[in-house]
């Protein structure tokens, strides 16, 4: 499990005796030690551990895989995961030790839950006993006892789920896959690293997101999701945009959801955040859920509800907390068509784990991608909503593991880093990121965005800059010149990489 | 007054269809043009905006008097209690404005008026996000704003 090592050195093993360590160890020794051997494993609750590699049969066997009906509904019950087509893409083979990790920070994870034993993260680095902590902060990093996560609402070892949420989202990224039970994740092969930052009343602290964030790179996870938000009021989302910018720096791709409240995802916060990934809700037919929050800063879409005369719907099925309603019925309603150990929500809550699965897909073909490499390849093979490159409801289009899987190895990371969304004067700094294996043409256009416009070609409008990178670079432009007609702006961002197209884009206004 | 903008936007584009087409033409609603355009009015009109608040009192029967006293005067403002924690007295409250008026300077006025009642002391703007699953009662709000 999570690459421990079989042999402890002898040294190891007489310095290291007892579960408080002795000072005469090193670090690296502390760290080998607790991570090793059988004594480790045996004081670990059975549900944290399983084997480093993972066989997925051919023949998924998953109850509601490629199943329809469950609730009475016409079209299948795993019907957005089966959209990604993320299973046609490692059924029937040994995956890879290289396990990548999705922090969710949410209501918790129900770790026992039938689809989910043996997938949570472990810390190695800090000694449980059984009864699950020992009282000391082995790994010295403010946590005492975080062997699984950590629960910022009451601030304890154990990251639980009293709501059902978490484990929803949980589920959907990285449910086990030909156990013949209930679903199979998108991702059945990453581990989850569940962060409690909201209640059981599905109220998050902002201040407890951005400490999570920050918890879950320091601890390795690659994909951080975020099916939460709220109308950004200013300095919020400043400090948002700061810590995923540090975080996606260092590594983590944060995935954010677009949010439910029919608004424009550029006042939405985090999901406004400059690095993060946002992700708009489509329904069952295809059409954009009504709730989903829309504007030029989505990045991409998936499945977040069904459709039934006309209307949203709940059809999003995944894994139940059993701690579901236990403080309160109206937080977790169990539909009895589907039992108590799954359960059918929807919201972008929903589409989003979708996203952090195909990005630790593509993360797992392509280890030593970066996280905006990760994003423009997701983006780059999005199955457009249209003829035109960006949607005002899909942004990128629907995700598609296929075609990303196919690309993986090749995709450039390009991205506007200032500015990014408001007024602009034509003296504006404007930097770009863009991180090249091979060398990538860019070019940098204003495209003039009407009120109501739902669509954009993103090749249109007028030439800004032009340029050529071989490796990773940052461009700085010390002015920007828009067209002289005042009015709102698309900057789009495009680069070439062996004939395909590759876009950012920034909405601006002058 | 949010029905009235609605209305009138929407008449303005059934006028502006009608003369494109010309009175006697087929008109045909685009259903791209219906579907965005109360999205983007309820953005603008119907954006709630948060408090956060500390209530003398752990009597949640109290604590709407409080408010209804201390806010009694202000006028095109609602104002929901979305959550309250008997342990600490704190309150958040949820402010939609139905005026004109922007979301910050709506805000102010409340929090002036909240400031001045011996029985609240404002704990600032502690932002509290929400997991973004949709419920079914808040399908039913939004579909009913969005069809007004």
């Amino acid at each position: 499990m999570m690459g421990f090592p079989i042999k402890a050195k002898a040294s190891l093993v007489i310095c290291c005796t007892f579960a408080v360590l002795s000072a005469a160890c090193s670090s690296q020794e502390r760290v080998e030690k607790l991570s090793s051997g059988p004594s480790f494993r045996n004081k670990l609750p059975p549900a944290y551990y399983t084997q480093s590699t993972l066989d997925i049969p051919a023949n998924l066997n998953d109850r509601y895989f490629a199943d329809k009906g469950a609730w009475s509904q016409v079209y299948t019950d795993l019907w957005a995961h089966l959209e990604i087509g993320a299973a046609a893409l490692y059924s029937g083979i040994t995956l890879p030790s290289n396990e990548i990790v999705v922090a969710v920070l949410d209501t918790g994870v129900d770790t026992d839950h039938e689809d989910l034993v043996g997938r949570m993260w472990v810390n190695p680095r800090e000694i449980p006993s059984d009864r699950y902590n020992n009282s000391v902060d082995d790994d010295q990093n403010g946590f005492v006892d975080d062997f699984v996560g950590w629960d910022w609402v009451n601030n304890t070892n154990n990251p639980s789920d009293d709501n059902g949420h978490g484990t929803h989202v949980a589920g959907t990224i990285a449910a086990i896959g030909g156990n013949g039970k209930g679903i199979v994740g998108v991702a059945p092969f990453v581990r989850i690293m569940p962060l409690k930052v909201c209640s059981y009343d599905g109220a998050c602290e902002s201040s407890d997101i951005r400490d999570a964030i920050l918890y879950a790179n320091r601890n390795g996870a690659k994909v951080i999701n975020l099916s939460l938000g709220g109308p950004d009021d200013g300095p919020e989302g400043q400090a948002f945009n700061s810590v995923i910018e540090q975080v996606s720096k260092a590594g983590t791709l944060v995935v954010t959801s677009a949010g439910n409240d029919a608004m424009d995802v550029g006042e939405y916060s985090p999901a406004n955040s400059t690095y993060a990934m946002p992700v708009a809700a489509h329904r069952s037919d295809g059409r954009i859920c009504g709730f989903s929050n829309f504007g030029w800063k989505l990045d991409v879409s998936a499945g977040g509800c069904g459709e039934k005369n006309g209307q949203d719907v709940g059809a999003m099925i995944s894994a139940n907390s059993k701690k579901c309603g236990s403080l309160g019925d109206q937080y977790c309603a169990v539909r009895t068509a589907i039992g108590e150990k799954y359960s059918l929500k929807y919201g972008t809550s929903m589409s989003t784990p979708h996203i952090s699965g195909l990005a630790a897909l593509v993360w797992s073909l392509n280890p030593q991608a970066t996280p905006l490499q990760i994003r423009q390849t997701v983006l780059k093979t999005a199955v457009k909503a249209n003829a035109d490159n960006k949607n005002v409801d899909f942004g990128f289009g629907k995700a598609s593991a296929v075609d990303a899987a196919r690309i993986a190895l090749e995709a450039p990371g390009i991205k506007i880093t200032s500015p990014f969304h408001g007024a602009i004067s034509n003296q504006h700094l404007l930097k770009l990121r863009i991180e090249a294996q091979s060398p990538v043409a860019w070019e940098l256009r204003a495209v003039s965005v009407q009120d109501g416009d739902a669509n954009l070609q993103l090749t249109a409008g007028d030439l800004i800059a032009t340029g050529t990178v071989s490796a990773a670079t940052n461009v700085d432009l010390s002015e920007l010149y828009l067209p002289a007609q005042a009015g709102s702006y698309l900057i789009v961002l495009k680069a070439q990489v062996s004939g395909e197209s590759y876009f950012d884009t920034a909405l601006v206004r002058r | 007054m949010g029905l009235r903008f609605t209305w009138v936007v929407t008449t303005l584009s059934l006028s502006l269809l009608s003369f494109a087409f010309g009175s006697e033409g087929f008109v045909e609603l685009d259903s791209k043009f219906l579907h965005v355009n109360p999205r983007v009015i309820r953005a603008k009109q119907d954006r709630p905006h948060a408090v956060w608040a500390k209530m003398h009192t752990r009597d949640i029967k109290r604590v709407s008097a409080i408010l209804k006293q201390a806010l009694a005067d202000q006028k095109d403002i609602s104002v929901e209690i979305e959550s309250f924690y008997r342990e600490t007295g704190e309150v958040r409250l949820i402010i939609r404005n139905q005026s004109r008026e922007s979301k910050e300077s709506a805000t102010l006025r409340i929090e002036e008026a909240l400031k001045k009642n011996k029985n609240i002391s404002l704990v600032g703007r502690r932002r509290i996000f929400r997991i973004t699953e949709m419920r079914n009662e808040e399908h039913r709000k939004n579909s009913s704003k969005v069809a007004e």
